[in-house]
């Protein structure tokens, strides 16, 4: 079977999964109490006549069914429309904020990958000790809230030793802050599973073959167990594209950092829905596509699986 | 790389040294493991010695030892492992105190080791070649451009086909034979004087496990020392020049292969000879009688003390060193001699022939035309069985032989009515059974019932044995628990299990509780999936004991699906062989057995491990073509 | 964000669970004990209101009459964080409860009732999960609008398809199982069949799931609170402390880091808790021979 048409299935279920997502965003903007009308005018017991006028420009006085079908088509046209808050089309909002946020989620896997591993590495299997104070590190990072860890750093290094900016804007020296906060909301589970996949592999009679062959240890972890390690990895990967995504939400808030996550949080508290749904719909596009991503690298880490569909 | 500080250098490999000292030298070898609040000591002080070109088998049923002996040798008992030895040599060299790099290069460089199971001992991400290349650049055998070249060649030489095709291919893909050789081929990569194997054909078929056994024994004769470990006496009896008998952790007997197999010396050797199944021993049972446990005391007495036959005073409060008992053997026992096996100390149950079912009577189960597909992986169909009809009649036990993938268990399931026939019929007591609706099924199903291959997982964890057991039968209350109590005694159970969980049971107690719950609704026909495959050759016997007893005692028909074909000719009244889903021979287990008229059927009795090398009589060689070394066929691959 | 991913929760057999010391464990299951205490009875640790402002001594640190020192109004914050409790544990275990219900129901019937109905569920399943956490969660209080009630109805819907996932999955090896294959064998009605081997074994690990889920929606919860979703102003709420703390961290340490120790050592307590627990179920189950 060719490589298209394996992926073919998968990427049909995608898109059914987005065109669910779509569906429901829709109907969370219909299920609002308030009316969309009145909210997007922003101005406090307008005339009843200004919102009815409103209502026919947004088109909400037609067929509930009507309103799916225009609102399929100006998605499918990549139109989110207009910002009630900024006044601006969704689309070119995204645009502006999304590089940020990439910056900030790609610097933050980067960090957790440099701790995680290493760690993983070091402490599988080995003194319990040190194993035990690792998984209990763990523990504590795993279940401390992510915003109230960048409220310590913040206070630390930016009050107290001054070493970061207060305010991270756009520069490399406030990427620091925002992109640890995020990395230590992952490193818990990441270094959990990656270590516990380390264990099993290294439990398994394929290792005692490997050091019976005259491997040493380090070699035996790195070219047997880590790689085995990488398949509940990749299990767990679609949990940890989400604790990224969410978590810009809050670190972006907390640093009062451009991006994503700060318009889809002051969108919220102002009942910006365009907006909202805009940033809920690329996250999810962004969610599936990299989930197809993982399917095809499951294939590349696990021969198995190759020949099991092919 | 780890070792590359040692230059180009390659290891020593210790040549066969000077006559007279052996290659490996281990007296006293003492392993221990710390657990929760005591010490496990799975070896306590075994001593063994291999010469150049020598075979040594270690034989012992699982917690023998065996394994954490042979590990321990390469460092490889796991990390917790404490190992101490008055001497470990290897060639001169002490093993203990050597290096952590010494250590890698006698790893795979003096001493090659293969694991059973090959599906998980060889690493399932990597292709086989990278396995095999490992082992080259490690103990740098060739240069690095040569790797490749030199990975068919050692494939070529481990007797696999095609070794260009199959270097690319991942484990997974290769069969279970294939996976083994391949993995032979990466312990001898760098040509170590010794190969430790350690069950290397545990997993595979009968006549798999011949020509593997045929290609160790190609090793041997080449020169390598072997260090075989098996718990099938059997397999090793072709090969082995010495065996070494373990028992809880000590070597209880050891000698020449044919000397201590034709007259065993000690009476733990003697109970595993007489516990292998085979038609010499048809009617007769293959376990003592269970003695009334006798407790050895904690300071010392005999490890086998407990389920001696022929225990003293004497052996409960003092151990037996090992004693000389002839020529190059010794034994673990205040009372070895060796003697040639007999019966068990037990009258012999005389079954005779007569007493056999007679045909005449009307069959409980008919079974014609069974088909049954199943969708392959490519989507299209697959025939797991073909056209499969049979009879059993009250009291009649039928065997269904043949090796993996030959669709007995989809028989099973078929019987059971757990899967429907794509067409076919099966019939019981001359009504619809496969055709009828579930619903009314249901109140017949008592009728026939299941004795699993794992009893273990057809338990619900959470029960105790009263109520698995319990479950199985109609009365309520305190009558459940008398008639519980009865069937566990009526299968050798005391009723103290009763409140007992099945992880805490033995696996023979296991085997035993799946089948208490089969007799609780009194049915007719017990359908047997690989109930022993799983135990030990000891507990196995007891099991045959008794199934061959409920069917003389209950009259209870068996359809018996296994394997193994000594097991079947031992207990079976007819005997059904399959191949790739379609009876390839059937009729009277005898006949078929002495007289095999298929091919396939003589192949499979040509691949069965005799016992006994000097007695090739013991199971009537039909069609048996012999070579040398014991096993027939020892080139080709294995049939599809 | 929401919920801990299944296999990092699940993969504690074997893992973490055995090694906990005593100490650790002996700790954790008196800090519950503690956390219960205040939810029934905040008085028994403070004498102050939590809402009892007093400008004099804004910021102060911890010492004198205020152990943890005070917020920017003058409030007692040991007192904010004891009567803060129960808001924040309402919603973590106010959502689980929800999602275990639900994703419990809708898993075994999509285990259950065929193929039909087993891909329709999953199908809206993954519809679901193609949001990632936190922002369903947005979501639906965008919909919905503030407050603590959403915030339990948001977390639920947010965690539900794990539950759902791990209620199929565990149903379907229950009902594939060789103790199920045996209890058909002996003719055992399917009604029968489903309510004394199917449900009991598929249900344990959910409550254990249910165990850890508990903390990180509590970590989700209070998230909320501080993106200013959650419990109205006046209501003390450890999230929304936190949030009020950042602007005044150049003055004052104490509001910042106390509400976030209470938050951290409640959900150490709970996960720690949550694995003992799975530890005597599963010793219960399989004790290893004598």
């Amino acid at each position: 079977m060719t490589v298209s048409r394996r992926l073919a299935k998968p990427f049909l279920r995608a898109l059914g999964v987005l065109l669910g997502a779509e569906t429901v965003t829709f109907a969370a903007y219909h299920l609002l109490p308030g009316d969309p009308a009145e909210v997007s005018l922003g101005v406090p017991n307008p005339s009843a006549e200004l919102v009815a006028t409103t209502r026919h420009e947004m088109g909400l006085d037609r067929p509930l069914a009507v309103q799916y079908v225009v609102f399929l088509g100006r998605l499918l046209r990549g139109d989110l429309g207009t910002s009630y808050q900024l006044h601006e089309p969704v689309t070119r909002v995204l645009r502006e904020q999304v590089w940020a946020t990439v910056t900030l989620a790609v610097a933050a896997l980067a960090i957790a990958f440099a701790v995680s591993v290493p760690l993983a590495v070091a402490t599988a299997g080995r003194r319990p000790a040190m194993r035990g104070l690792s998984s209990g590190g763990e523990l504590l990072l795993t279940s401390s809230p992510s915003f109230w860890i960048g409220i310590l750093l913040l206070s630390l290094f930016s009050f107290r030793l001054g070493w970061f900016p207060v305010i991270s804007g756009t520069s490399v020296r406030g990427l620091v802050l925002p992109a640890v906060t995020l990395a230590v909301s992952i490193i818990g589970v990441l270094t959990q599973v990656l270590r516990d996949g380390l264990e099993r592999a290294l439990d398994e009679p394929f290792t005692v073959s490997a050091r019976a062959r005259g491997t040493g240890e380090t070699m035996v972890r790195l070219r047997h167990g880590l790689r085995h390690a990488l398949i509940p990895l990749l299990t767990v990967s679609g949990w940890i594209l989400g604790a990224l995504l969410g978590g810009t939400v809050v670190v972006e808030t907390v640093f009062s950092r451009q991006g994503l996550g700060r318009i889809a949080a002051t969108a919220i508290t102002s009942r910006d829905l365009p907006t909202v749904t805009g940033v809920v719909l690329v996250s999810a596009l962004v969610f599936c596509v990299l989930n197809l991503v993982i399917d095809v690298l499951y294939r590349v880490v696990d021969p198995r699986l190759r020949t099991a569909t092919a | 790389m780890p070792d590359s500080a040692t230059g180009p250098r390659r290891p020593p490999a210790p040549a066969p040294g000077p006559p007279g000292r052996p290659l490996l030298d281990v007296r006293d070898l003492r392993v221990t493991f710390p657990a929760h609040r005591s010490r496990v000591r799975p070896v306590r002080g075994v001593d063994l010695t291999l010469a150049a070109g020598e075979c040594l088998a270690i034989v012992g049923e699982s917690g023998s030892g065996k394994s954490v002996t042979v590990r321990s040798l390469l460092g490889l008992a796991g990390p917790r492992a404490r190992v101490e030895a008055e001497r470990m040599d290897l060639d001169g060299e002490d093993l203990l105190s050597m290096s952590a790099r010494r250590l890698r290069q006698v790893r795979g460089g003096s001493i090659g080791l293969v694991l059973q199971d090959a599906l998980v001992s060889l690493d399932p991400l990597r292709p086989v070649r990278a396995e095999i290349a490992e082992a080259l650049r490690n103990h740098r055998v060739v240069a690095g451009r040569d790797v490749p070249g030199r990975v068919v060649d050692l494939l070529d030489q481990a007797g696999v086909p095609e070794p260009e095709v199959r270097a690319r291919q991942y484990p997974h893909e290769l069969s279970g034979g294939l996976r083994q050789r391949a993995l032979i081929a990466a312990a001898m990569a760098a040509e170590p004087p010794i190969l430790v194997a350690d069950e290397p054909t545990t997993a595979l078929d009968v006549t798999t496990q011949a020509r593997l056994l045929a290609s160790l024994a190609g090793r041997k004769s080449a020169g390598t020392a072997l260090l075989l470990v098996s718990h099938d006496l059997a397999v090793v009896a072709g090969i082995a020049d010495r065996v070494a008998v373990m028992y809880q952790g000590l070597i209880v007997e050891q000698g020449p292969a044919a000397d201590l197999l034709s007259t065993p010396a000690h009476p733990y050797t003697r109970l595993l000879l007489a516990a292998v199944p085979s038609a010499a021993n048809r009617g007769l049972p293959l376990a003592p009688p269970t003695t009334a446990a006798a407790t050895p005391q904690p300071t010392g007495g005999c490890v086998f003390a407990p389920r001696c036959p022929q225990v003293t005073d004497r052996c409960l409060e003092q151990r037996p060193t090992a004693v000389p008992v002839g020529p190059g053997r010794s034994a673990r026992c205040w009372y070895a001699e060796p003697a040639r096996p007999t019966a068990p100390a037990a009258p012999a149950r005389s079954l005779p022939v007569q007493a056999r079912p007679v045909q005449a009577t009307a069959p409980i189960l008919t079974a014609s035309g069974l088909t049954k597909s199943f969708p392959g992986p490519d989507g299209s169909a697959r025939r797991a069985v073909d056209d499969v009809s049979f009879e059993l009649r009250p009291a009649e036990i039928l065997g269904v032989v043949g090796e993996s993938g030959s669709g007995k268990t989809t028989v099973a399931n078929l019987i059971l009515a757990l899967l429907a026939p794509d067409s076919g019929t099966v019939l019981l007591d001359g009504e619809a059974w496969s055709r009828r609706p579930e619903p009314q099924r249901r109140p017949l199903r008592r009728r026939i019932q299941l004795v699993p291959q794992d009893p273990l997982g057809s338990f619900d964890p959470r029960y105790t044995v009263a109520r698995i057991v319990g479950e199985a039968v109609p009365e309520r209350g305190d009558q459940r628990r008398r008639r519980v109590a009865a069937l566990l005694d009526r299968v050798g159970l005391a009723a103290g299990l009763l409140d007992r969980r099945p992880a805490q049971l033995s696996g023979g107690e296991r085997q035993r509780v799946a089948v208490a719950r089969a007799l609780a609704p009194e049915p007719a026909v017990l359908v047997c999936d690989e109930p022993v495959s799983a135990l030990d050759v000891s507990v196995q016997a007891q099991i045959l004991d008794l199934f061959d007893g409920l069917r003389r005692d209950l009259g209870t028909a068996m359809l018996f699906v296994s394997h193994d074909l000594g097991v079947v000719q031992h207990l079976s009244d007819r005997v059904m062989v399959m191949r790739a889903g379609r009876v390839v021979e059937a009729g009277d287990a005898d006949e078929v057995f002495e007289h095999p008229g298929h091919p396939y059927t003589q192949d499979l009795l040509a691949a069965l491990p005799r016992l006994r090398p000097g007695r090739v009589d013991l199971a009537k060689d039909g069609g048996a073509r012999r070579d040398t070394t014991g096993y027939a066929r020892t080139t080709g691959e294995p049939l599809p | 964000m929401t919920a801990p991913p299944e296999a990092a929760t699940l993969r504690i057999r074997g893992g973490l669970a055995g090694r906990i010391g005593r100490a650790p464990l002996a700790v954790s299951w008196a800090v519950v004990g503690l956390i219960l205490v205040a939810l029934a009875w905040p008085g028994a640790f403070t004498s102050l209101a939590p809402d009892a402002a007093d400008p004099a001594v804004a910021l102060a640190p911890p010492g004198g009459g205020h152990p943890l020192g005070t917020d920017e109004l003058g409030r007692d914050i040991l007192s904010r964080i004891v009567y803060g409790a129960r808001p924040s544990l309402l919603i973590g275990v106010g959502s689980t409860l929800i999602a275990l219900v639900i994703g419990a129901a809708l898993g075994v019937a999509a285990a259950t009732w065929g193929r039909r109905a087993d891909t329709v569920i999953m199908r809206l399943a993954d519809v679901l999960l193609a949001f990632p956490g936190l922002l369903l969660a947005l979501l639906v209080i965008a919909t919905l609008g503030p407050g603590s009630t959403n915030s339990v109805i948001a977390l639920a819907c947010a965690t539900m398809p794990g539950f759902l996932r791990i209620a199929r999955s565990q149903s379907l090896v229950v009902r594939r199982s060789d103790f199920v294959r045996a209890a058909v064998v002996l003719g055992r009605p399917p009604l029968s069949i489903q309510l004394r081997h199917v449900l009991p074994n598929a249900l344990p690990p959910l409550l254990v799931f249910s165990m850890i889920n508990i903390g990180s929606a509590i970590i989700a919860g209070t998230t909320l609170s501080f993106l200013g979703l959650g419990p109205r102003a006046p209501q003390a709420e450890w999230g929304s402390m936190l949030s009020t703390s950042r602007n005044y961290l150049a003055v004052a340490w104490a509001p910042a880091v106390f509400p976030g120790v209470a938050i951290a050592l409640t959900v150490v307590a709970l996960n720690i808790a949550g694995r003992d627990l799975q530890r005597r179920f599963e010793r219960r189950e399989s004790v290893p021979r004598a």
